[in-house]
């Protein structure tokens, strides 16, 4: 009956212990979209690394510049060498949380707001980035779309391209989040 | 004489034209006929980052890098194969996305290659170990 009952409490702390740890995905997709008259371009990065604590709402969002892939062979290449230096810089990421996160409180789609530093291209910035988040079983799904200004991260677009590149890039994020189990 | 210049010019300007439009538009290589500048197991290539990730990066970084293991996911979107994760360990994975989409693939060991577009993980990050990533990946067998 001893046993058992350590038995019992070890399952129960086991359970709670997942039922509250941290979720993962390392197929996050993020895309970036930018129109002007001239030229839609696009590109796509499918493996993107996303973190969840669900015991704090603390949240990490990581992408290696090289990954996002693009139609075009040059467009990709002056993307990486001119414009994201992404040898110098090889990463863009997002460390921070969900404001007013509440474990628990995403049975159905939920406006929510990430509060934290986005870092691209070597800058630094505090961000407020909307999205919407929701729990199914044990998957958390989290997407979100906003802009990006390239200038706000140095990131200079020379004056030869600068009429097919929008001021202001669209972002979708979209991420389903398994538990993790170490 | 002036004329035959200006023809001359005029066909220059149009052929490098051309073969700049040609260039600005064109696709990727196809990874299956690249032969692969490296090959290796994908635990040896995730403990090499592991170990010195800028000497890693820069050996590896835009290289065809053949890599072998086990299958540890099978990546799927819209229904079609998208991409596989390749390990032993859970928190070692080489993460590729395939160029084209193959028909079927089953689990245990299988060898792929794919374009290396470098490193996620670091000490401080909340999920432990690395994951290298190969974008425009095809199945060798």
């Amino acid at each position: 009956m001893k046993q058992f009952s350590i038995l019992a409490v070890t399952l129960l702390i086991a359970g709670a212990g997942f039922s509250q740890g941290k979720y993962f995905s390392r197929d996050g997709h993020i895309k970036f979209f930018s129109s002007t008259p001239i030229e839609d371009i696009e590109a796509d990065n499918h493996k993107v690394t996303v973190v969840l604590d669900e015991a704090t709402g603390k949240v990490e969002f990581s992408a290696l510049i090289k990954s996002f892939e693009f139609e075009k062979a040059l467009m990709e290449e002056h993307f990486n060498e001119n414009y994201m230096e992404s040898q110098t810089y090889p990463k863009a990421t997002f460390k921070g949380s969900i404001k007013d996160f509440k474990t628990g409180a995403y049975g159905s789609e939920t406006k929510v707001m990430a509060v934290g530093t986005m870092s691209i291209h070597g800058v630094s910035k505090e961000v407020e980035i909307p999205g919407t988040m929701s729990k199914t079983g044990e998957e958390y799904h989290l997407s979100s779309k906003f802009m990006v200004n390239p200038d706000d991260y140095k990131i200079e677009i020379p004056n030869t391209v600068r009429e097919k590149i929008a001021k202001e890039l669209e972002v979708t994020v979209d991420a389903k989040l398994g538990p993790l189990t170490k | 004489m002036m004329k035959k210049i200006l023809i001359a010019v005029v066909a220059l300007a149009i052929v490098g034209g051309g073969i700049g439009f040609y260039m600005s538009q064109k696709g990727h290589d196809e990874t299956a006929d690249v032969e692969a500048a490296f090959s290796l197991s994908a635990d040896a290539i995730v403990q090499e980052f592991l170990d010195d990730e800028a000497a890693a990066s820069a050996k590896y970084i835009d290289q065809v890098i053949e890599v072998s293991g086990p299958v540890f996911e099978i990546v799927k979107a819209d229904g079609h194969i998208s991409g596989v994760k390749i390990s032993s360990d859970e928190f070692a994975i080489v993460n590729c996305t395939f160029q084209s989409s193959p028909e079927a693939m089953t689990e245990g060991e299988i060898k792929i290659k794919g374009v290396c577009s470098g490193f996620i993980g670091d000490s401080e990050s909340m999920l432990p170990g690395g994951t290298v990533e190969l974008k425009r990946g095809a199945l060798v067998k």
